[in-house]
């Protein structure tokens, strides 16, 4: 047996219609079944719920900027009175000759002298005091001061004396005089005393034409005699 | 040097400035006088001195003395004040020279004075005595004025032996022939001069009287005999042959020419021998391992050693006559010339003694060792410190070659 489209759509909505039917009142059912199960409303936790929305863009703060003040320009004035205002001359701001080799020149300090003031002052030269160097002779200065010096003994040299030779330097580094024979010192009268009074000449005459300040951790040797002991040793 | 000696004076630590001997000694040489035999004096005076080695002749414009007042003595601060160490005067008198030597340290006291009869002296003779003396005070050798110095001079077709006072003065004809003669060699006496000659064709070795005169045959050998170096005691001659083909050194007798020993055999060439001043070495130029180079040995024979690595081309060995020391002067050729150095055999320390000025050859030390001779190319010959300071002076004028410095004067 078969049927007919018609008679196939008939079968096919009543069959809906019964199913739909069937479903919605086991829906109401369960429903009030699951209310009666529930617990009372005061009981029940309150969940609020917002409904989100757009808000206006906020702007990050700005920081102020002073303007500057604004130059009104100088009109022609109507007060009759009043006198010009004297035009102050423009102080030329010295131009610094700068060292083109050299550029940093004046930056630099000497290694070798202490930095800052002598926080005392030496004192005067007194010509009765005699002393040797109060500081080691690993000291630059020292070791500049002897280069100075000199003391080639000739070859030929005879003698062996050992003189001392002091000198009274001033804080700028001249040498105003030489002198030979401390109470400590040998005197010679050979030629290692002739090679030691060359050496305190030389000395002078080159101490005196580029003189080098006296560092201010030694000033004291500029208050008394400053002797050296003038020895030759074999080749 | 800068030397603390740290608590050995109260007050301070002691600083030693120590100095090392060895520049020259300042030493001034006023002209004491008008006439031409003070000025004679301070010529050779000068002169002596200035080449004698250690001084360094201070320029008179510098002094600061009043010469007329202070005469023979001196005023010691004026003469320090102008950096001498020492002050020379001397008084000329109608028979006599009067020499004091002060040394400025030890105030107006001479430490040396001399006077020397001028009868029958002539004055350069006496002053080179001073200096003689002057030399010897300081550093107790003797000085070499007085002495002589062979050379050979080059003329067209001919070369002469020739010798002359070590400051060019009196050069006069050792050789007295037209023929080329080369290489003179003065006996350690200074009474012979050996000599090549080809005067009769092959180069023969020649023994002449210093002075000039008739020369005896020593050495004809067939080929070469040449390049004579005499022993020390004068008895034994040290000379290249080449009778066997090759040229090798030999040591023959100085009297007669006979062979004593034969030092080198090699298929080289072997040449120049210079006896050592102690007489245990000689040495020589050889070309066995290439240029020629310096090469020493034995004087009674063994193996060569060669002692010259400086370039590839070092001739004309010499040994320095100071005791105590093993010091050679050679030739040796540098950017196409040719320059004198002294080499020390015993430290290796070369020392240049000429640079730049000119081709210089055949080097001869001064009897005492503080001078060089050498003959510089068509210029002539040259004297200068042995410790390769100042400057040459020339002595001689002229073509010359083969230098030879005679011994130290007798008194």
């Amino acid at each position: 047996m078969s049927l007919r489209d018609g008679e196939i759509q008939a079968v096919s909505m009543l069959g809906t219609g019964l199913l739909s039917a069937a479903l919605f009142v086991s829906f109401l059912w369960f429903t009030e079944a699951t209310e009666a199960a529930k617990p009372p409303l005061e009981e029940r936790e309150v969940i609020e719920a917002t409904l989100a929305y757009r808000k206006t863009p906020q702007k990050q703060p700005q920081k102020k900027f002073d303007t500057p003040d604004v130059v009104k320009p100088e009109g022609v004035s109507h007060d009759e009175m009043k006198k010009p205002e004297e035009k102050k001359e423009e102080k030329k701001k010295d131009e610094k000759k700068v060292d083109t080799k050299d550029p940093f020149k004046n930056f630099r300090r000497n290694p070798d002298e202490a930095a800052g003031k002598p926080t005392t002052e030496p004192g005067d030269f007194n010509g009765d005091d005699r002393g040797f160097a109060p500081v080691s002779t690993g000291d630059p200065w020292f070791a500049r001061l002897h280069r100075d010096m000199n003391f080639n003994p000739p070859e030929i040299a005879k003698g062996t004396s050992v003189p001392i030779g002091c000198i009274h330097i001033t804080p700028d580094g001249k040498i105003k005089e030489y002198t030979f024979d401390p109470p400590n010192g040998q005197k010679g009268d050979d030629d290692i005393q002739t090679a030691a009074d060359a050496s305190m000449r030389e000395l002078k005459k080159a101490r005196n034409q580029n003189p080098e300040a006296v560092p201010t951790h030694l000033l004291r040797i500029t208050t008394k005699w400053l002797c050296f002991r003038f020895t030759v040793k074999s080749p | 040097m800068l030397v603390a000696s740290a608590g050995a004076q109260p007050g301070g630590t002691v600083i030693d400035v120590s100095g090392t001997k060895g520049g020259k000694y300042p030493i001034a040489l006023p002209t004491v006088g008008d006439d031409s035999v003070a000025k004679e004096v301070a010529q050779v005076e000068n002169f002596d001195l200035g080449v004698a080695g250690p001084f360094k002749v201070l320029d008179p414009k510098s002094f600061l003395a009043d010469l007329r007042s202070e005469g023979i003595g001196i005023e010691p601060q004026k003469w320090k004040d102008v950096g001498a160490y020492g002050v020379i005067k001397y008084k000329v008198t109608g028979d006599a020279i009067d020499f004091k030597l002060y040394e400025v340290s030890k105030g107006n006291k001479a430490s040396l004075e001399k006077t020397y009869k001028r009868s029958g002296t002539d004055t350069r003779t006496i002053v080179h005595r001073w200096c003689n003396e002057v030399v010897k005070y300081y550093t107790g050798e003797p000085g070499f004025f007085g002495s002589k110095i062979a050379f050979t001079a080059k003329g067209k077709g001919q070369s002469a032996i020739m010798a002359m006072d070590f400051d060019g003065y009196g050069a006069y004809k050792v050789s007295n022939n037209s023929s080329t003669n080369i290489l003179p060699a003065w006996a350690p006496n200074g009474g012979q001069i050996a000599y090549t000659s080809f005067m009769r064709s092959n180069p023969d070795l020649y023994v002449a009287p210093a002075g000039g005169g008739r020369p005896r045959k020593v050495s004809g050998q067939r080929g070469m005999n040449t390049g004579a170096s005499w022993s020390p005691d004068g008895s034994k001659i040290a000379v290249t042959l080449s009778k066997d083909g090759n040229p090798e050194i030999y040591v023959i007798s100085a009297s007669d020419g006979s062979v004593i020993s034969r030092l080198t055999k090699d298929k080289a060439i072997d040449t120049s021998p210079a006896w050592s001043p102690g007489g245990g070495e000689i040495a020589f130029v050889s070309d066995r391992n290439g240029g020629p180079q310096i090469f020493v040995m034995s004087s009674s024979g063994g193996t060569p050693r060669q002692v010259s690595f400086n370039g590839n081309y070092n001739t004309t060995p010499t040994w320095s006559p100071k005791k105590g020391k093993r010091i050679l002067a050679y030739t040796t050729r540098d950017g196409g010339k040719y320059d004198i150095v002294t080499l020390d055999l015993d430290t290796k320390q070369m020392t240049r003694i000429t640079q730049g000025e000119g081709s210089n050859e055949e080097p001869a030390f001064s009897p005492n060792g503080r001078a060089v001779a050498f003959a510089r190319a068509g210029q002539g010959v040259f004297i200068a410190n042995a410790d390769g300071t100042g400057q040459a002076i020339k002595v001689y004028s002229g073509s010359t070659t083969g230098i030879d410095w005679g011994p130290a004067p007798k008194d």
